[in-house]
């Protein structure tokens, strides 16, 4: 037997792991996809997202994403995994995933390409979106220089294509590096912190989703969670995976404080007195 | 103890979840023989048992074997997934620091000394940590959070010597980028902790000086001079500064008293004797602007001395126009030269100084081996030139000739052709800001150019509306690139200033450059070829380790070599392939195999693993053609038969569809 079986349920609901059915609606996640679905339909040309480490950025690319229908939208999500992404490579990155078939190899081929693409995505009804998860990583003038050119592909309605970037804070000074590219910004959103009642109902929908309805945690453990992971999604979802296994092995039905507390010593969320 | 054996027994043990037992075992067979893979496995075990610290112990000694074995690779992915438990492991973040550093991972071995010291300093551990601390900076010398976190400790174990240093060397990285403020905040930082530091308050008066407050800059140097009396470049500084402020009494006395203690300092000398100039009193001046004069012509800045003979000119004296001849010498003038020089011979010779004369009429010949003149003069006074050095003196003529007429071509017709044509492009599909850009960079090396002008002035108009976002060249080199441009009229006789305008020519037009040679190469920065084989390696580690994100980013780094992109996108595919990702593994895999012929070697393998992808992700039908690809091709294969029979026992079962979303999202 394992945990999933002794507290009842269907899958792990604590993965840190993306997935849309444990998508928590917080307001301020709902509030953000509004407010970036309008860029979009707008054809406003770039919106910015930014976060702490957990708070739900690439959840929210990932929602933004599916969300996006196929019908609609010309809609591409790239993760950069790695700093040293050129600008050409980006380009076509760009350009195959919005559906190019050959992009070309000089950048003049790549450009106009995509380019035409784009009139082709416009002039079908559809709209182009790219979203960019760790932009913060795209530490390069040149690449800021070649969005900005993106930028400037336009029709009366707007621009050809919506760029949403989503990354950390240091974005905001990335940013701030390339003046122009930072005048377009359209739309910016900040992700914070869940507050401790928020917390409660995140821990409460996910369990939901992985198919416990009643409460496993007490009540005393949510101001505990909410204290040692400072509100940040990624941490609950580790928090509270880690006191599921130890409530398991030491076969307690519900997560008392005393759990919280063990797991924030051995997670290092809590300095050993 | 046989190996097998205790794998097998091992295996029993863990299948009825008597981990304890198979832990036992395998520390049975470490007792005879220390087997890094083994250590690595019984981590595993402990980890299972919940038991991290055992884990983290059996895994340090796994890596310890594995390093002292050579495979470092093996190690550094070791030492990861221990930090990935217990993130705060300080004698494992250096020791991966040290093997990082050794495999030439700079940048990640300041970040994880960084983190060491980090972690020292949170534990108080101050003199260690500044010693990490320092061990980064001579990795990342221009590292500024780095020198910030250093002294702080510093100050804290007062070390002010050393923090005053790092103010300094920051202050002066902020200085030459032209951020004064910071700039000014690091030197007084300076200042607070050593009142009498005179760097920080020549720096302090330089930001005073740009930012057109003379009177504070004076204080400053003022500060400085009642500090160090002595010292010649605060008594300059403190001379320049009263020049500027008209102060000129002061400023002579300062450079008087300067030239006492420093009689060789040029600048100093310059300085006095422009100010005599400006009194009148020629004879003075001139007496402090001789060796300038000669410093200038030694440097070869023949405008400089030209500039300053020309003030003396008037005076007509000897060494006034032999230094003149000496300035047409080193300009090219051997006309000029040889004119001044056979009148002062004549001087010479005419007040009976024969010695004098016949110096002038060899500086004749060398300049002019056929001058008659001067070879009848010199043959009378029983001197004879040699041709070889006559010949060595016109090479090094022509040299500089040569240098004086370096860098005044512009773009050869070809060249700009292939701009103009690169700016309609960019005209043609709406990128105005990248089409006005160039065709402006055009105009400068054409500005008669009546179709450019049009075409600019039509683009202008275009974009007009929208003046304030397209802001074309707002970087710094334009900032610091004079308005002007290399005019070709504005012939410099100076190499020296000729070659710095050549570079700010450079630097104003580099993003263009670059643009152009982008169109013309266009591929991304090659990895080398060792640097491309640690990356594949350490991949191969981290996906063994189950490290599967970090082994992507190797993958990823290692295929920018060209002899290792096939492998490297197959080990990526793979790891998607691990991480769930089937259709991305599967669009991965195509991409190889289409750039595959059958009979490359590899090709098999490829297909194989494209096989299993579409086998993972439900499609059958896709599966069992690769396959059977592979089966026709060698029916030998692996296990292709096997994959066969499998796939068609699917198929009939009727197991799983296709899934037909499009993958939309992508890793770069």
């Amino acid at each position: 037997m394992d945990y999933l079986e002794f507290y009842r349920l269907k899958e792990h609901p604590f993965s840190n792991a993306v997935d849309n059915r444990f998508y928590y609606n917080s307001k301020q996640h709902a509030e953000t996809l509004v407010r970036l679905k309008y860029a979009v339909d707008t054809m406003k040309g770039l919106a910015v997202v930014v976060g702490d480490i957990g708070t739900g950025k690439t959840t929210l690319a990932r929602r933004m994403l599916d969300e996006l229908d196929e019908e609609r939208y010309e809609a591409a999500l790239l993760v950069v995994l790695h700093s040293s992404v050129t600008a050409e490579w980006l380009m076509k990155k760009i350009a195959i995933q919005i559906g190019v078939k050959e992009p070309g190899e000089t950048k003049v081929e790549v450009l106009g390409r995509l380019y035409e693409r784009l009139i082709n995505i416009h002039e079908s009804g559809m709209k182009a979106v790219v979203l960019i998860d760790e932009a913060q990583m795209l530490r390069s003038k040149e690449i800021m220089e070649e969005f900005r050119g993106l930028l400037n592909m336009e029709v009366p309605e707007g621009k050809l294509i919506t760029l949403v970037f989503f990354g950390l804070p240091e974005l905001d000074e990335l940013l701030r590096l390339d003046e122009p590219l930072r005048q377009r910004i359209a739309v910016r959103c900040r992700l914070t912190a869940l507050e401790e009642d928020l917390t409660k109902e995140y821990i409460r929908h996910r369990l939901k989703v992985a198919g416990r309805d009643d409460e496993i945690f007490m009540p005393d453990t949510i101001g505990l969670i909410h204290r040692y992971s400072k509100g940040i999604p990624r941490l609950i979802n580790t928090i509270c995976d880690n006191a599921l296994l130890e409530g398991f092995l030491i076969k307690e039905n519900t997560i008392n404080a005393d759990i919280i507390e063990s797991v924030a010593i051995t997670l290092g969320l809590k300095s050993v007195e | 103890m046989d190996k097998s054996t205790v794998i097998k027994t091992t295996e029993k043990y863990i299948s009825k979840g008597q981990i304890d037992l198979a832990i036992a075992e395998w520390e049975k067979f470490l007792s005879e023989k220390k087997d890094g893979n083994v250590y690595n496995l019984v981590g595993d075990l402990y980890l299972r048992k919940n038991d991290r610290k055992k884990a983290i112990e059996s895994f340090k000694k796994a890596a310890e074997i594995f390093k002292d074995d050579g495979f470092i690779l093996k190690a550094i992915a070791l030492y990861k997934k221990i930090l990935n438990i217990s993130p705060k492991e300080v004698d494992v973040i250096l020791a991966l620091a040290e093997l990082n550093r050794e495999k030439g991972l700079t940048a990640d071995a300041i970040e994880n000394m960084i983190q060491a010291a980090d972690i020292y300093t949170g534990e108080g551990k101050t003199e260690k940590a500044i010693e990490i601390y320092q061990r980064a900076l001579e990795l990342a010398p221009q590292r500024v959070t780095l020198k910030q976190k250093i002294i702080e400790l510093y100050l804290k174990t007062g070390l002010y010597g050393e923090a005053v240093k790092q103010y300094l060397e920051l202050a002066s990285e902020y200085l030459s980028r032209g951020d004064l403020e910071k700039a000014k905040g690091y030197f007084l930082n300076a200042i607070e902790t050593d009142k009498q530091n005179i760097p920080a308050l020549l720096g302090l008066s330089e930001i005073a000086e740009r930012n057109n407050d003379l009177d504070e800059a004076i204080v400053y140097m003022k500060n400085a001079l009642n500090i160090a009396p002595d010292d010649d470049k605060v008594s300059l500084r403190y001379a320049e500064l009263l020049i500027k402020k008209g102060a000129i009494d002061e400023a002579r006395d300062t450079l008087e008293r300067m030239l006492k203690l420093h009689p060789f300092n040029i600048d100093a000398k310059r300085l006095l004797g422009n100010l005599y100039l400006k009194e009148g009193d020629r004879e003075k001046a001139w007496e402090e602007l001789k060796p300038v004069v000669d410093d200038y012509l030694l440097k070869e800045r023949w405008t400089d001395a030209a500039g300053v003979l020309e003030e003396f000119k008037e005076l007509d004296s000897p060494d006034i126009r032999h230094r003149l001849a000496r300035l047409y010498k080193g300009t090219g003038e051997k006309d000029k030269a040889i004119a001044i020089l056979k009148e002062l011979a004549k001087e010479y010779e005419d007040e009976g100084k024969e010695e004098e004369a016949g110096a002038f009429y060899r500086e004749i010949i060398e300049l002019d081996p056929e001058d008659q003149t001067a070879r009848e003069k010199l043959k009378e006074a029983g001197a004879v030139q040699e041709v070889v050095e006559e010949e060595v003196e016109v090479i090094k003529e022509e040299g500089v000739e040569e240098e004086v007429s370096k860098g005044v071509e512009g773009l050869t017709p070809e060249e700009f052709e292939t701009r103009k044509a690169e700016a309609e492009f960019y005209e043609q599909y709406g990128f105005k800001d990248e089409a006005i850009k160039l065709y402006e960079a055009l105009l400068k090396f054409a500005p008669d150019n009546k179709e450019i002008k049009k075409k600019l002035q039509e683009l202008r108009q275009m974009t007009a509306p929208a003046k304030e976002e397209a802001t074309p060249v707002e970087e710094p080199p334009v900032e610091e690139a004079p308005a002007g441009v290399p005019e070709p009229e504005a012939e410099e006789e100076t190499p020296g200033v000729r070659d710095e305008k050549i570079t700010l020519t450079a630097d104003k037009d580099s993003s263009l450059r670059d643009v152009i040679l982008e169109f013309k190469k266009g591929i991304e920065k090659e990895v080398d070829a060792e640097d491309a084989e640690t990356h594949y390696n350490l991949g191969i580690g981290y996906k063994e380790m189950g490290l599967v994100d970090e082994a992507i980013k190797e993958f990823l780094l290692a295929s920018k070599d060209h002899s290792k992109t096939r492998q490297s996108m197959v080990m990526i595919a793979l790891c998607h392939l691990d991480k769930g990702l089937y259709e991305s593994a599967i669009n991965v895999l195509n991409r190889v195999k289409e750039s595959m012929s059958p009979s490359d070697e590899g090709y098999l393998d490829v297909l194989y693993e494209l096989a299993n992808a579409y086998l993972k992700n439900n499609d059958h039908d896709n599966a069992l053609s690769l396959f059977k690809e592979i089966q026709a091709q060698d029916a030998q294969f692996r296990d292709v038969t096997k994959k066969i029979e499998l796939v068609e026992s699917l198929i009939s079962a009727g197991k799983g569809k296709p899934r037909k979303r499009k993958d939309r999202v992508s890793y770069i």
